[in-house]
């Protein structure tokens, strides 16, 4: 069985991920595919056409789903169609190192029965997208981790030392899970793997009830590519909010915090989940989520908006603690270096102009994949 | 009087200088000069390019003597022939920031007594200078301090960190050195800047021995690059040391030998280090300035011991041990000699390979990126480390 598959959906009327996928073909890696749906050969990113891949059976194409309605019918589609004993998925303009096998490996080697592999973040805004001096950020790390279940839920149901998001991403968006606990997860819930308008989150939520062993190496193996502004809409959805929410006023569109607890709440909903305690670590990534934005009147409106949700779903007392700061003066220049465990850096930097360019780059700047296996013996 | 001269002493190495220099003109700053010291067998191609392709009064041309100058001859002339307030010398396919000039009045400002400034360097191998994997690499430190004369001192004299190279970053090479110590350095030093095949690592000795006031920065201000033709791309390649040693030892005739019976180690039967090469740079300036040289041959047989694990293959490491135990065992009667035992020779596995953040540095990948010179190099560094206009205007606070 082939080791991994990097399935890649993108709606309709997007374009087609065909940079990324000659990117990734590139590779002399023999042990993944690449699964994607389209049913003619218009061109996609740069004009390119998937005829020119045809020939490589590394890459398969499949029709697409008729009738599909949510994006979370593609994703149930790729997997139907994919072979590999691990999926992740990948946005249509990511990049996803086909080496992750490599990484696996090494991984099963320790970790026998790892459930779920996940890696660094690395994030790109592309060129014309960018609003003044962009800074990426990217782990220095190259441990291999092995976190326990419980602190992982903590860590995305309770929102325990969450950034805007939560500081936990086992699920197949931009990380890999083996195809049984996909299944498992079929059988425990609906039937169906993928769920929600926000099929990231709910895999998120999923895996991190169902993966018994996790692993987490530190280095990023894929890059996101993102807007400023995003609010981690992520594989181009439409984050919808169920209808009859009254109790809980947040808007997906708000900002990354708010579009993260939405999806996790309609999980909790779904399945009859409640749980307390989660509050305050949740309105401190408000507040961090409003901090990231770029310029002072984005962050004014992502904290009015917030702070609105706030009173309405937690009351005044609630309000207090939501003290968001907006630190990015224009006057004040951006820090680059190591901070933290993480290289800040300009991200003009090589002139990198698509995701696939900025993993050439930080690929050139990290730990070496193939040596990972080396450091670990 | 301009605030800066970088001195490029070059040797038919023309199409790197040229690119240097090109680099170099790039910079809107008007206060610095470049002095190219040229002692090439064809004067032609660096004489028409500055006198009429790039006709840029800031460079100075040192046209080939009559017959070729030793190495530390050729420093010699350059320096004398510069006007700056400051001097850097770099060679001719390495890359310094001329906004240093702002730095350095900075420094001026903040340190009234400073009159030798050092930073950290990236280093950087050109795209034909690439036989097996090769890093880059960026240092990615930020403090800027004064350094303790005693400490590097004992870190280049004694080599008290046993390393196979001593972290001293001091001196006129990819450093500046203010005019008054250089010629305080002259007045002291038997009338001249340099004496000694080795001047870079001879300008160190003497910079920690005379300067008043030493800066260091963590944040590189140039690049130490390596081409196909240099002497440092011998590192890559036993055969190419060799060739490189013989070249060298030609070329470096001076008014001081490398070999000295004081210290009877040798570069010329096979393997020959750099470690091998400051070592007798600086025990030839301890002993004849008589500078205590206490620890020296302890801490340099271990030092000896480090290069040797520093081997790509067997016979390298053969070479360097049976190189190192020829020189302890005629060293002052074998004195030092039981202090060289180098560990087993260990294939490495990882050299050259480990990218990434390690000790305050960031190695990269050459072959992976898109530059193609060390200024192109210097400048994608610059977008990982604090900015130059952040440091000349003083910035502490940044945002993240």
């Amino acid at each position: 069985m082939t080791p991994l598959s990097i399935c890649i959906p993108f709606g309709r009327g997007q374009d087609g991920p065909h940079p990324a996928i000659g990117a990734m073909l590139q590779s002399p890696r023999t042990d993944f595919e690449i699964v994607i749906a389209n049913a003619d050969d218009s061109p996609g990113q740069g004009g390119q056409t998937l005829s020119a891949f045809k020939d490589d059976p590394r890459l398969r194409i499949v029709a697409p789903l008729k009738g599909a309605e949510e994006p979370c019918d593609e994703w149930n589609h790729l997997l139907a169609h994919s072979r590999a004993k691990w999926i992740t998925v990948i946005g249509a303009q990511d990049f996803a190192d086909p080496d992750i096998c490599e990484v696996l490996a090494a991984t099963l080697k320790r970790v026998p029965d790892a459930d779920v592999l996940s890696w660094g973040r690395a994030e790109f805004v592309a060129p014309h997208a960018r609003i003044g001096q962009t800074i990426a950020r990217i782990p220095t790390g190259s441990r291999l981790l092995a976190p326990e279940q419980t602190e992982m839920m903590r860590r995305l149901f309770y929102w325990e030392g969450a950034s805007d998001r939560p500081d936990c991403h086992f699920g197949v968006w931009h990380g890999a899970v083996r195809r049984d606990v996909l299944e498992r997860i079929a059988e425990a819930f609906s039937g169906r793997v993928f769920e929600q308008p926000q099929p990231d989150i709910d895999n998120l939520c999923k895996v991190t009830m169902l993966a018994k062993r996790m692993v987490m190496w530190e280095r990023p193996l894929s890059v996101r590519c993102v807007a400023p502004e995003d609010t981690g809409k992520g594989p181009d959805l439409e984050a919808v909010k169920p209808a009859g929410w009254k109790d809980f006023p947040f808007r997906p569109e708000t900002g990354v915090a708010a579009r993260t607890a939405v999806a996790i709440e309609a999980f909790k909903r779904r399945y009859g989940i409640e749980l307390d305690g989660w509050q305050d670590d949740f309105i401190a990534a408000c507040a961090r989520d409003c901090e990231t934005a770029s310029s002072g009147d984005a962050f004014h409106a992502r904290k009015a908006a917030y702070e609105r949700a706030i009173l309405e779903w937690a009351g005044k007392r609630a309000v207090k603690s939501f003290k968001p700061e907006f630190r990015r003066k224009p006057k004040i220049p951006r820090f680059q270096g190591v901070k933290d465990d993480e290289l800040h850096f300009d991200m003009e930097m090589d002139g990198t102009r698509d995701a696939a360019g900025f993993y050439r780059l930080i690929n050139a700047l990290s730990f070496p994949v193939h040596l990972l296996d080396y450091k670990l013996a | 009087m301009v605030h800066l001269t970088i001195c490029l002493p070059t040797r038919n190495r023309q199409a790197y200088c040229i690119k240097t220099i090109a680099a170099l003109a790039e910079a809107e700053t008007r206060d610095f000069e470049v002095v190219v010291a040229d002692n090439s067998d064809d004067p032609a191609p660096l004489a028409d390019y500055l006198g009429n392709r790039l006709a840029d009064p800031r460079f100075r041309l040192l046209s080939p003597e009559a017959s070729v100058l030793p190495m530390v001859a050729n420093w010699e002339r350059a320096l004398e022939n510069a006007r700056g307030r400051w001097i850097s010398v770099i060679g001719d396919d390495d890359y310094i920031d001329p906004r240093l000039v702002a730095v350095i009045r900075r420094y001026e400002v903040l340190h009234r007594d400073v009159d030798a400034i050092s930073w950290e360097c990236m280093s950087y191998n050109w795209p034909d200078n690439r036989p097996v994997p090769t890093l880059a690499n960026i240092p990615i430190g930020q403090g800027t301090g004064a350094n303790s004369t005693e400490a590097l001192a004992n870190q280049l004299f004694r080599w008290s960190e046993r390393k196979r190279r001593p972290s001293v970053g001091v001196g006129i090479y990819h450093g500046a050195i203010k005019r008054s110590l250089m010629e305080r350095i002259r007045k002291t030093y038997g009338g001249r800047y340099f004496e000694h095949p080795n001047p870079d690592w001879e300008s160190s000795c003497k910079v920690i021995m005379q300067a008043r006031l030493n800066i260091h920065s963590q944040r590189p201000f140039s690049v130490l690059g390596a081409c196909a033709a240099s002497n440092s791309a011998a590192n890559l390649s036993p055969d190419v040391m060799k060739q490189r040693i013989e070249t060298f030892e030609k070329e470096t005739a001076g008014p001081i030998s490398l070999h000295r019976p004081e210290f009877p180690f040798s570069l010329n039967n096979g393997g020959a280090s750099i470690c091998l090469s400051i070592a007798m740079t600086t025990s030839w300036f301890c002993q004849t300035y008589g500078v205590s040289l206490d620890g020296f041959g302890v801490n340099f047989a271990h030092a000896a011991m480090d290069e040797c694990a520093f081997s790509a293959d067997r016979d390298e490491y053969d070479a360097k041990a049976a190189c190192f135990r020829n020189g302890f065992d005629r060293w002052e009667n074998g004195r030092w000699a039981s202090h060289f035992k180098p560990a087993p020779f260990k294939p490495p596995r990882t050299i050259n390979q480990i990218s990434g953040v390690l000790d305050d540095r960031l190695n990269v990948r050459e072959a992976d990126i898109g530059t193609a010179t060390p200024a192109e190099f210097y400048r994608f560094g610059e977008h990982a480390i604090t900015p130059m206009t952040s440091l000349i205007n003083g910035t502490q606070v940044f945002a993240l």
